[in-house]
């Protein structure tokens, strides 16, 4: 069954995270069905893999009932949620990676010379009027098509708002790292979705 | 038709237009190159078009699989993450 959103309950954010902080089922449930779906989108996009997404959806929320009480309201809940469901899977991604051999260095070290740059030809009308469901399914699989180091700085840069210092600092790389890895993941997408329109 | 080194400043300097970094002199000055150059124009609307596409991308509030609500239900009970 589809989950219906009812905000009902709570007057508003503030009233919904009184509820949460005093610990009420209902409050629970609300932010439940209100911010799960985005939040695990989130985390799939940051881990790609629907198991590893699931794991930081529910980590997530166990950190945000932890820290609820800490939560000051100078940002929305949502936003605030989500730097939680970013912040977790960062942390996974991390943990993974200490067990496994990085090509992030050999990435950034590729000289201009070595930037494949033949974009592929893009259509000449595409209808991105509607973004419907499967052009959305592929944009989302575009994204899981790029190496983890260019879709992590694609996703807190351009879908999560982190400046280039945040992503930077967030991923432990430098600055000039962020931008190159930043502007390959925007080309390769960029032809990625040019085979689908072109429907290939 | 550019050469590949070209081809690599011209888009970094893309790049720059996206973001906003270029000085008013260097914005002005391509802004110029891509009314003249139909590839290097058509290119950048690609790659805005791109970054539109994913920029819409949470328009709609994506739906959350079944069995992983099923599950995620389940463990908010069990750890007990609600007191009442």
């Amino acid at each position: 069954m589809p989950l219906q959103i009812d905000l009902s309950i709570y007057e508003d954010e503030k009233a919904l995270l009184e509820g949460l902080r005093r610990g009420e089922s209902d409050a629970c449930t609300c932010m439940f069905k209100h911010f799960a779906p985005q939040m695990y989108a989130q985390a799939l996009r940051l881990v790609g893999d629907p198991d590893e997404a699931e794991g930081v959806l529910q980590m997530s929320f166990i950190r945000a009932c932890e820290k609820v009480a800490e939560f000051e309201g100078r940002s929305s809940l949502a936003t605030w949620l989500y730097r939680i469901t970013t912040n977790e899977a960062l942390m996974r991604l991390r943990k993974q990676k200490a067990q496994r051999h990085s090509l992030d260095d050999l990435a950034d070290s590729l000289s201009p010379d070595n930037l494949t740059y033949q974009p592929q030809e893009w259509p000449e009308n595409p209808s991105l009027a509607v973004l419907d469901e499967e052009l959305r399914q592929q944009l989302e699989a575009a994204l899981q098509q790029l190496p983890e180091s260019l879709r992590l700085v694609f996703v807190l840069r351009e879908l999560e708002g982190f400046s280039t210092e945040e992503t930077a600092a967030s991923l432990g790389i430098g600055l000039s790292a962020v931008k190159v890895r930043l502007h390959r993941a925007r080309l390769r997408l960029r032809d990625l979705l040019a085979n689908y329109l072109r429907g290939e | 038709m550019h050469s590949q080194a070209e081809q690599f400043q011209l888009y970094e300097l893309l790049n720059a237009l996206l973001d906003d970094e270029l000085s008013p002199e260097a914005r002005a000055q391509l802004e110029v190159h891509l009314c003249e150059c139909e590839s290097c124009r058509s290119f950048f609307e690609s790659l805005r078009q791109t970054l539109e596409l994913y920029h819409r991308l949470d328009e709609h509030n994506p739906a959350l699989p079944h069995a992983v609500e099923e599950r995620l239900r389940r463990f908010i009970k069990q750890k007990q993450i609600c007191k009442s």
